[in-house]
């Protein structure tokens, strides 16, 4: 019985699971995890301590910046439980990176699945980490990764890899490289900064002195889009990331704000005022005719898209309060998806399609909620005394970014897309708030 | 003799006229228009003695403080005009027709609930609501223009009702 036990190993425990679903699993597929199972575990993994290749060079705190990113990254996808190392039994100094010389029931006894472990080697400005993932139960290796490059870009070799462990474990392609664009405000300046989505490497892209709104990615995340009143009104502008170069998209009388762009950055959804009331407008790439969808005496704002770029969720009070509804993207079928509470703004469809998040009122502060395009499955994801607004999905679907008043000012936080695993990633005396979660930014 | 008189008063006004205007641009924070109708006989006789120029140059710059116009305010999500807000609209009116050639900006604003973007929205529905209501007072469109703030630009900031009451207001200011 003990020997059955211990030879239930993950890929089995998963397998089984798939069986019983009646799923096919395609022979080629190496899953380890289906994370949309309804009886899905965290996977138990070990990461040890990485090895400096060159011992005595005074590096050790790099080795502590790659194990504690790749251990944050990890832990944050709730797909994996990351195992205290105070608990391990291998001396990392005579930590082996060979298989065959891995003695992987020490691995087995602290409870790991899977196991990770990694070398450094610092020359000058330069840096070379590899990273393993090993299969505890099949004693053997399942990835190997090798970076090279500044020293400066040691979260992000990081990142990378936690990507690739993820994607070896559940065949999806994780978000760890990906960035968030926000607004500080602090007295009269205003910033747009850009920073990775744990708010590490976190820069200013733009400091005015004039009001900003609404930062958001263009589909090929080279390109922010924003309103400023940098001429005197609320005009919207968009500014290129690598040149800084800004250009203005359109200053109509009255507002002009809200631009998103659809997926594959055909066409730009935004809002105008200048036939009266805030009406909803796409422009496509090459015309210079907005295109009206919204007519009528309400306010309708903050368009979003559909991942197919079929529908726009928007913002709308024709019904007397501040709700969530959907339509074509050519303006037809409008379709209320709120009912609960009176006042839902700032929706965002996920790029999974299945849900579109949002701020709801609710006991005169807002939470983060999520609902189904078919408005059925209303869910608050968070409830806290503070306000949460601006939720923005991340491009894999599975984690939300927002802003929160929970601990005072307002900062950016970010949390699973079921409301767990909630971290805040900014600090400092700003004001931090309207985050954009970026699309991916390397194509694989 | 009273050709000559008429004359005289022209010479005379159109002096005037210069001394306010470089009063007003000595002046430069108070841009305000020149006192019109009595004070302006009032001066040209105080001139015609030929002692108190430096005077009416003084008196010109200390009190173009003209009145200002009201805010107007609003309830919570809404850009309709109250009773009050009408009232204070027409005595706006009033105070445009006492002053010609004043350019009026009409800021909408919010207090800091709901999102910014549709606060923005709501601020600009403000704006206009006042700006329709001048319009149908008679004031000229040509003087009158408006912009949104939506909650960026609060006068109040704390999170009281009394206080969200005095951020939700359009402001009148001249340009």
């Amino acid at each position: 019985m003990k020997h059955l036990l211990s030879v239930t190993f993950f890929l089995v425990r998963a397998l089984l699971v798939l069986a019983v679903f009646g799923i096919a699993v395609p022979a080629s597929a190496k899953i380890y995890l289906d994370i949309n199972a309804p009886t899905f575990r965290r996977l138990p993994v070990a990461i040890q301590v990485f090895r400096n290749l060159a011992p005595g060079s005074g590096d050790l705190p790099l080795g502590k910046e790659l194990h504690e990113t790749l251990s944050e990254d990890l832990e944050f996808s709730g797909l994996f439980q990351v195992l205290d190392p105070v608990s391990f039994i291998e001396d990392p100094a005579r930590s082996e990176i060979d298989p065959e010389k891995i003695r992987f029931d020490d691995w087995r006894v602290v409870g790991a699945d899977a196991l990770i472990k990694g070398t450094f080697l610092r020359e000058g400005d330069r840096l070379q980490v590899e990273f393993y993932l090993y299969d505890v139960y099949l004693q053997k290796r399942i990835a190997g990764k090798r970076y090279y490059g500044k020293v400066g870009n040691l979260r992000k070799m990081a990142h990378r890899f936690a990507n690739e462990a993820v994607r070896q474990i559940t065949g999806e392609r994780a978000v760890f490289d990906t960035r968030i664009v926000y607004l500080a405000a602090s007295g009269d300046t205003r910033e747009i900064h850009i920073m990775d989505y744990d708010g590490h490497n976190d820069h200013v892209l733009l400091r005015e002195s004039s009001i900003l709104i609404s930062p958001r990615w263009s589909s090929d995340g080279e390109k922010i889009v924003f309103t400023s009143y940098r001429d005197g009104s609320p005009d919207l502008y968009q500014i290129n990331i690598r040149s800084g170069e800004v250009r203005k998209i359109s200053g109509e009388p009255g507002i002009n704000i809200g631009g998103a762009y659809s997926p594959g950055g055909g066409r730009l959804a935004y809002v105008m005022s200048k036939d009266e009331n805030p009406e909803i407008y796409t422009l496509g790439k090459y015309s210079k005719t907005p295109k009206r969808l919204t007519n009528n005496w309400a306010t309708d704002v903050a368009p979003q898209w559909s991942p197919d770029g079929k529908k726009i969720v928007f913002m709308s009070d024709r019904a007397g309060t501040p709700q969530i509804y959907l339509m074509d993207y050519d303006g037809k079928n409008p379709f209320r998806l709120t009912y609960r509470g009176k006042y839902n703004a700032n929706p965002d469809w996920s790029p999974r399609g299945d849900r579109i998040a949002f701020a709801s009122m609710v006991n005169g502060h807002f939470q983060i909620a999520t609902i189904k395009p078919d408005k059925s499955g209303m869910v608050l994801l968070t409830a806290n005394a503070g306000d949460n607004e601006f939720p923005s999905w991340s491009p894999d679907g599975r984690f939300l970014c927002f802003s929160s008043t929970m601990d005072g000012k307002p900062d950016i936080y970010i949390m699973n897309a079921n409301g767990t695993h909630l971290r805040r990633v900014t600090s400092g005396a700003a004001r931090n708030s309207a985050p954009d979660w970026s699309p991916r930014f390397v194509p694989e | 003799m009273m050709k000559n008189n008429w004359v005289v008063w022209s010479v005379m006004s159109g002096l005037m006229f210069l001394f306010v205007l470089t009063g007003c641009a000595r002046n430069k924070g108070a841009m305000k228009p020149a006192a019109t109708g009595p004070s302006a006989e009032q001066q040209t006789a105080t001139t015609a003695t030929g002692v108190q120029e430096t005077d009416v140059l003084t008196e010109e710059i200390q009190p173009i403080q003209p009145k200002e116009m009201a805010d107007i305010y609003f309830a919570y999500d809404r850009f309709d005009l109250s009773p009050e807000a009408r009232s204070t609209l027409a005595d706006n009116a009033a105070w445009m027709e006492n002053h010609p050639g004043t350019m009026v900006v009409i800021e909408g604003h919010c207090d800091e609930r709901g999102s910014n973007e549709y606060n923005i929205a709501l601020g600009d529905r403000r704006a206009k609501s006042a700006y329709n209501y001048l319009i149908n007072l008679g004031v000229s469109s040509n003087r009158i223009s408006t912009i949104s703030y939506g909650e960026e630009k609060p006068v109040c900031s704390a999170g009281t009702e009394s206080c969200w009451s005095k951020n939700r207001r359009a402001h009148f200011r001249v340009k």
